[in-house]
């Protein structure tokens, strides 16, 4: 993994269907068509200390995808000392796809996919090196 | 703000049928020879919240007692105050199984002394002040707070008005924000638009729910707050302050007489939480 | 004290495992399902990240955390910045770990739908349990 530049964290809330939605948006950069570029890792693993990760962290552009505003991946991948090249708020992009309004937290449904989309979409046409 | 927690309040177990309602008793007996300086809590005082003893409460630190694993102390402290607070389970302290009670409690004792000192370090305890206790009456229901404002009115609805001179704001609770969970949309009506009582006034949408907002007064509004149709998550994480909605020019200023005082709508609202806040998905 | 506590339950993320995927799948079977009204979702995220309700319900209630890997983030994390949970639950004690396959770190595949039901079960045997003791 040593010539990756593009981390994606996402939140993965389990209490509510953005966080799912967080998840599987970072499933589609990471495991589709963009996988060769994008990666991910636990966020739980980086608040632990996992020294390994946390330094292939600060040499990386990293992405962050946040259920809610509570910000948890955001504000857990600053507190560790590594900057966010881009945030993105799973709420805002619903409010520019409304159409797109997922299921439950148990299955987000085709529109909780589709809004994972819209996610990937923004983060390959914003997100920068 | 800062408030420096310097005096001690210590809330020990009244439990007179287990072994470690004893022993707590005990401990209490030992802190009073030990330092004179403690305030000794009372579960009857706290429970029938008497004000002299919830002020106590809520202006020291504090440690609780438990005699057994139900921690009946720990339970009415959190209840009664917002803040951390220590405690000590009688009935986990293994090592100590073969000790008499009387040995029980000294050690005890030491350990609340030990706990009340260490919270008594220069560093002192900081209140977030958007939440202080002076502006909030706060409950918590298994992992949830709720917060309701002192010095609103609230309706049954769960909006909140404010009077600001002859205007009045108007805006959700944080009950409400919380059951409706993140806010993603939110349409306003527009400046001019008069409303009677109960009238819908614009809507809004969250993960959960597309729902109304139900003006709690007559009136016609002469301010939105035009932010939220870019950052609607306002409504989510600041109800009674950026995430107002509307100002109103009060048609009867005495009609807020028809809503719930601050007071009453704890009540109420701690009632609703418990059904309502925390549901589950079910397929 | 007549009314029995709630457990929280507490899973790991699950990002990158095969193993964090299962434990996250079991533990929304056993949230939404199984014991919706005796138990509390905890997210790790917001815990991490400071959430004082979460941390605050994990201080004073029983928890449950379900970890996919040894690594044990949830079971640490909550120790770090709660309380010790009362269950800690590592999917790499069960046997059919060495059998999870990379492509279920997403989505679950037919031959883990049993793990699940099995993670699920012993999570509410546990939730059961500790209920019962707090009678």
């Amino acid at each position: 993994m040593s010539d990756v530049k593009k981390i994606v964290i996402p939140c993965s809330g389990i209490g509510k269907a953005f966080g799912t939605v967080a998840r599987e948006a970072t499933y589609q950069l990471t495991e589709t068509d963009h996988q060769s570029e994008y990666k991910t890792m636990c966020l739980p693993l980086l608040v632990a200390g996992d020294q390994e990760a946390i330094d292939l962290l600060k040499k990386s552009n990293v992405y962050t995808i946040d259920g809610c505003p509570k910000k948890c991946a955001t504000l857990s991948v600053e507190r560790i000392g590594v900057n966010v090249a881009m945030e993105v708020m799973v709420p805002k992009v619903l409010a520019q796809n409304t159409e797109h309004k997922p299921g439950s937290v148990l299955d987000i449904g085709r529109n909780g996919v589709l809004l994972a989309k819209d996610i990937v979409n923004k983060i390959l046409e914003e997100g920068s090196d | 703000m800062l408030i420096i927690l310097s005096t001690k309040y210590v809330l020990p177990c009244a439990g007179y049928d287990r072994p470690g309602g004893k022993v707590s008793r005990l401990v209490v007996e030992h802190l009073q020879s030990l330092d004179d300086s403690i305030t000794i809590g009372s579960i009857g005082a706290l429970s029938s919240e008497r004000p002299g003893e919830i002020k106590d409460l809520r202006s020291s630190k504090v440690v609780c007692i438990d005699g057994c694993s139900v921690k009946c102390a720990s339970k009415l402290v959190e209840k009664h105050s917002a803040r951390d607070f220590e405690s000590i389970e009688v009935s986990v302290l293994t090592d100590m199984q073969d000790s008499t009670d009387d040995e029980k409690a000294r050690t005890i004792a030491d350990m609340v002394l030990q706990l009340l000192a260490a919270t008594s370090t220069t560093v002192p305890k900081t209140i977030d002040t958007e939440h202080s206790e002076i502006d909030y009456m706060t409950e918590m229901i298994d992992k949830f707070i709720l917060r309701i404002k002192k010095g609103l009115f609230y309706s049954d609805n769960d909006f909140w008005a404010q009077k600001e001179g002859g205007l009045v704001r108007i805006g959700i609770s944080d009950l409400l924000q919380q059951m409706v969970s993140d806010v993603f949309f939110v349409d306003l009506a527009d400046i001019g638009t008069h409303v009677e009582f109960g009238d819908e006034l614009g809507a809004f949408e969250s993960t959960k729910i597309a729902m109304e907002i139900i003006t709690p007064l007559s009136g016609t509004v002469v301010e939105k707050n035009s932010i939220l149709e870019d950052s609607p998550e306002f409504v989510n994480e600041d109800p009674y302050g950026k995430g107002w909605l509307y100002v109103i020019r009060p048609d009867d200023i005495s009609e807020l007489d028809l809503l719930k005082s601050a007071n009453e709508y704890f009540a109420y609202g701690i009632e609703k939480a418990k059904h309502e806040l925390g549901k589950k998905v079910s397929e | 004290m007549s009314e029995l506590p709630k457990v929280g339950i507490i899973s790991c993320s699950g990002e990158d495992c095969p193993g964090g995927n299962i434990s996250r799948e079991a533990t929304l079977r056993v949230l939404h399902d199984l014991r919706p009204d005796e138990t509390v979702t905890i997210c790790l995220p917001l815990f991490l990240a400071g959430g004082e309700g979460e941390r605050g319900f994990a201080k004073r209630f029983p928890t449950i955390t379900v970890d996919g890997c040894g690594k044990l983030c949830a079971a640490i994390g909550t120790a770090r910045f709660s309380s010790k949970p009362t269950v800690e639950i590592n999917l790499e004690d069960y046997d059919d770990f060495s059998s999870l396959k990379i492509e279920e770190k997403w989505h679950i595949q037919e031959s883990s739908k049993d793990l699940v039901e099995k993670l699920a079960n012993d999570i509410v045997n546990h939730v059961d349990e500790i209920r019962k003791i707090s009678e």
